[in-house]
């Protein structure tokens, strides 16, 4: 009997094992269904979010989910932006990566993802989701310090315009506060602005201010490219550009002369870092305070091709 | 005080020591019941185990050969891959540089040497060059030695400025003027792009001599590798590699492709394996790092120094084997099941039977006889032991009630002799014989006929031995004679002739008497004065043999065959006790050798010869022939 009883229990086990074996063999090796992240950007197919999606991609593969681009065009106020976010989790998310417009979007979006795990790229404006940001009211006065440092500081009888896509787009607006920071007391006086104006609304207004314009400040890419085709044009006089771009076309055009200067930030890295936040959809890693300051490069010119920016030209010319 | 405390201190130590001691014995007992317990148990569970013992061994080795094996086998495999790869990638990026080089051989021999540059020849063909490589290069040009452009196709504005004398191609160029100077990939930076991108490119530049005037000017021109078919090349064969990887490095360890570039250069990642790589020749390494055994494969790119590099991490092979080693777990288990299983069937098998036969065993030794047989089945070897056991029994049962037979045999033929001895027509007889004396007061002849009477009977009894000497037997019968030949009034005569020395040998008791009795009424009852009877004995070398013959009416040959073999009734006349029942108890005492020999003439005779063995009569012998031995 006790042979018995020892013969089916040594059976169980074997048996068991088999099984287990058996089980391991057919569903033990298959990859984990990975996690996706929703990644919400405004005029998501632009190129400026080239480097950000470089660093997005790179930071997804070491944390190890899949990241889904969601399609937009531009967002004209934060409605436009909370309605993609809705359909986004209607159709179901495990995690969202948005570049808030403004401080409103970000509120509502937070209140529509509570559920879900979270992070903020861009400017952020609640400490309750962290964002992984640039500070553009740095940039601003980084922008401010390139065009001082050209004038000697001296700016005193220089009218300034500025361009911007977007009044809404709090990241414009913090660059814009940051670069009137920058020149306060440079003597630099601020004639005019232009945000959300179509291309026409911009070239008539350049046209009608260019002789009474020193420097144009292009605080996005969209604007930078529009700018520098009328420098192209010859349509600026002797106006000089500066700009806040992201994008390839912003470094190209510096390249061929028709920026000035050119504050770049390395999106790439801000990717990389907001992208890992979401390793083990930790809710602790995605509101846990981040001390990194993304980087910015304040480009020239006659630096642009040197050994340093080299990794930073492949960055944005190379679509992974 | 002292004496009551010491006392009680005694009192306890033996208190602790009984304690102890019968604490040791529980626990030997323990011990005992355990032993018991774990004893193996039976041949079934001893072939199981052997069985399974082996074949779980067997499978145990043979799965951790297999898994060496094919561990060896799939890194070879990897490896024997990773090197098919390299090596075809390497030719092809190797035929892509040739193909360079020989674009600025043909540019350099067929087309600027010997030619003005202002000849319209070296434009035309340049572009024909061109055109017919632009697949594989973005542009071809020529810079004088002060870093200014020539020619240039295809024809494309120059970028303001490039500063090309101090750039790395042009310097490399200039520094090695027998040989190609291939560039690290970078930015091309020299002509503008109409479609505001930067495309990645090498440079292979080298110093050739133009021919301009009567000596020649040194140039440097120019093929611009196009990058990005490096990329495609690199790319594929990147994709499905699981979790190996290749890149290319230069010899200096600089990534000149990698999968993870760009984490690299932001400096997120780390390439530990280029450093390795250019510290080694072309083949394959191991190399241990912290997260394990690397397998780093190399080739070199001709012409540039560059190393075309596999990586595979240790947990790639490990994670590639794991599907392998499962199936190989699985198989084991399986097997083993299986194995358990079959030899769990095979040990019932062949154990069954020896069990059944065992139980059958059992159980007649516990005394269940009741049509119980022993089990007769299984192997052939099996059913001959159970055969040549129940035969074995069936003998030993024969054999018993042979025992028991001839136990009741000797009992009841002793029983019948000591009844003979107590016939009431005898004693009757006898006892009025005795009271016509004693009335006739013949007290002298009364008392005789008493005394044989008595010694008659104390020798029958002989105080219930079965065995006595012969002297004894003799007296018997002469004491019975005695009783008799008064009864008769000497009708007849007995005579004694037996050496003293036979008188010394044992006997079953109650022999003589039968004979005699049966000599008196079969043989000279009837016979007037002229009966005799003589009783006579000899030994011969270990037999006695003691006759009783007399000279009466004899009897025929067929009475005397159914005398010994007929049935046990009783005879017309005497004690009842025939010559069968004397020739039965000699022989069941002594053996089928010994008992009665009668030779009978009608008118004749009879003569009986009693053959018994001749035994001393000892207590020893006595016992012993009583105890049957």
């Amino acid at each position: 009997m006790k042979g018995k009883k020892g013969f089916l229990i040594s059976e169980l086990i074997l048996v068991g094992l088999t099984v287990f074996f058996l089980a391991k063999l057919l569903w033990g090796n298959s990859d984990p269904k990975m996690k996706e992240v929703a990644v919400i950007l405004e005029d998501s197919e632009n190129e400026k979010w080239t480097a950000l999606k470089g660093g997005l991609k790179a930071g997804a593969s070491e944390a190890g989910i899949r990241l889904n681009f969601i399609s937009t065009g531009s967002f004209e106020s934060a409605e436009d932006e909370t309605s993609i976010v809705k359909e986004t989790l209607a159709e179901g998310t495990n995690g969202l990566l948005v570049w808030p417009l403004n401080g409103k979007a970000e509120k509502e979006i937070r209140t529509l993802a509570r559920r879900t795990p979270l992070a903020f790229l861009g400017n952020g404006h609640t400490k309750k989701v962290r964002t992984t940001q640039n500070d553009s009211r740095e940039n601003g006065k980084q922008l401010a310090g390139m065009i001082l440092t050209d004038y000697s500081s001296n700016l005193s009888e220089k009218h300034l315009g500025v361009l911007w896509s977007n009044p809404a787009d709090q990241s414009e607006k913090e660059l814009f506060l940051g670069l009137k920071e920058g020149l306060k007391g440079s003597g630099v006086t601020f004639s005019w602005e232009l945000g959300s104006a179509s291309d026409e609304e911009v070239t008539s207004k350049i046209s009608e201010f260019r002789n009474r314009t020193e420097i144009i400040v292009a605080l996005d890419d969209r604007q930078i490219e529009l700018s520098t085709q009328m420098k192209k044009n010859g349509d600026l006089n002797r106006a000089v550009l500066y700009g806040f771009g992201r994008g390839m076309n912003a470094v190209y055009q510096l390249d061929e002369g028709n920026l000035q200067g050119l504050v770049f930030p390395n999106d790439f890295d801000m990717g990389y870092e907001a992208a890992r936040r979401f390793t083990g959809f930790s809710k602790v890693s995605l509101l846990e305070e981040s001390n990194h300051k993304i980087p910015v490069r304040l480009l020239r010119m006659r630096d642009l091709m040197k050994k340093e920016n080299q990794d930073m030209l492949y960055i944005i010319s190379h679509n992974l | 005080m002292r004496n009551n405390r010491k006392e009680t201190n005694e009192k306890k130590q033996k208190n602790v020591r009984e304690r102890i001691k019968s604490r040791l014995e529980l626990y030997r007992e323990r011990i005992m019941v355990l032993k018991k317990s774990h004893t193996v148990n039976g041949i079934q569970s001893t072939l199981m185990i052997s069985f399974s013992a082996l074949s779980l061994a067997l499978v145990a080795i043979l799965g951790s050969l297999f898994m060496f094996r094919f561990r060896t086998s799939a890194r070879t495999t990897a490896l024997s891959s990773t090197e098919a790869i390299l090596q075809q990638t390497g030719t092809s990026l190797d035929e892509n540089l040739l193909m360079a080089r020989r674009i600025s051989d043909t540019a350099d021999y067929e087309v600027l040497s010997g030619n003005s540059l202002s000849d319209p020849f070296v434009a035309k063909n340049l572009y024909l060059l061109y055109e017919a490589n632009k697949d594989a290069i973005l542009s071809i040009a020529l810079y004088d030695t002060s870093g200014s452009l020539l020619l240039a196709e295809p024809v494309a504005k120059q970028k303001e400025d490039p500063d090309v004398s101090h750039q790395e191609w042009f310097q490399g160029a200039l520094d090695k003027p027998e040989s190609f100077y291939v560039s690290a990939p970078h930015v091309q930076n020299l002509f503008q792009d109409d479609s505001s991108r930067y495309n990645w490119t090498v440079f292979m530049s080298r110093v050739i001599y133009l021919t301009e005037g009567d000596r020649p000017k040194k140039a440097i021109l120019l093929v611009d590798l196009d990058y990005s078919r490096l990329e495609r090349t690199m790319k594929k064969i990147n994709e499905n590699a699981g979790g190996q990887y290749y890149y290319i490095c230069d010899d200096k360890g600089n990534l000149i492709y990698h999968p993870r570039q760009m984490p690299i250069l932001e400096g997120y990642e780390k390439e530990p394996s280029a450093i390795f790589a250019i510290r080694h020749e072309d083949g394959s390494f191991p190399k241990v790092s912290l997260k394990g055994r690397d397998y780093i494969s190399i080739r070199s790119i001709t012409y540039t120094g560059w190393k075309l590099v596999s990586v595979i991490p240790g947990k790639t092979l490990t994670q590639n084997m794991i599907n392998n080693v499962w199936f190989l777990f699985f198989i084991l288990s399986m097997t083993s099941a299986t194995v358990l299983l079959i030899n769990r069937i095979a040990a019932i098998r062949i154990a069954r039977p020896i069990l059944a036969l065992d139980e059958s065993v059992k159980s007649i030794e516990a005394g269940k006889l009741d049509g119980q047989t022993i089990y007769i089945g299984g192997s052939p070897e099996i059913r001959h032991l159970g055969d040549s056991i129940q035969k074995s029994y069936e003998e030993i049962d024969r054999l018993m009630h042979q025992i028991v037979e001839e136990e009741r045999l000797r009992q009841k033929s002793e029983m019948d002799a000591l009844q003979s001895q107590i016939n009431p027509h005898f004693l009757y007889n006898t006892l009025d014989s005795i009271t016509w004396m004693i009335e006739g007061e013949k007290n002298e002849e009364a008392v005789y006929m008493i005394t044989q009477l008595a010694r008659l009977f104390r020798i029958s009894l002989s105080k219930g031995n079965r065995i006595i000497s012969i002297g004894d037997e003799v007296l018997h019968a002469q004491s019975y004679m005695n009783i008799q030949k008064y009864r008769y009034k000497d009708r007849f005569q007995v005579q004694f002739h037996l050496p003293e020395e036979i008188k010394t040998y044992c006997t079953v008791k109650l022999i003589l008497q039968p004979i005699l009795e049966n000599a008196i009424y079969y043989g000279v009852e009837t016979m007037d004065g002229d009966g005799l009877i003589e009783v006579s004995g000899e030994i011969s070398d270990k037999d006695i043999y003691i006759h009783v013959k007399d000279n009466g009416i004899g009897m025929t040959e067929e009475t005397v065959k159914g005398l010994l073999t007929g049935g046990e009734k009783t005879p017309r006349h005497g004690s009842g006790v025939g010559l069968k029942n004397v020739n039965n108890r000699i022989r069941l005492q002594f053996g089928e050798a010994y008992g009665l020999i009668i030779q009978s003439e009608p008118d004749e005779g009879t003569k009986v010869t009693l053959h018994l063995p001749a035994i001393p009569f000892t207590e020893e012998n006595r016992k012993r022939l009583e105890e049957g031995q």
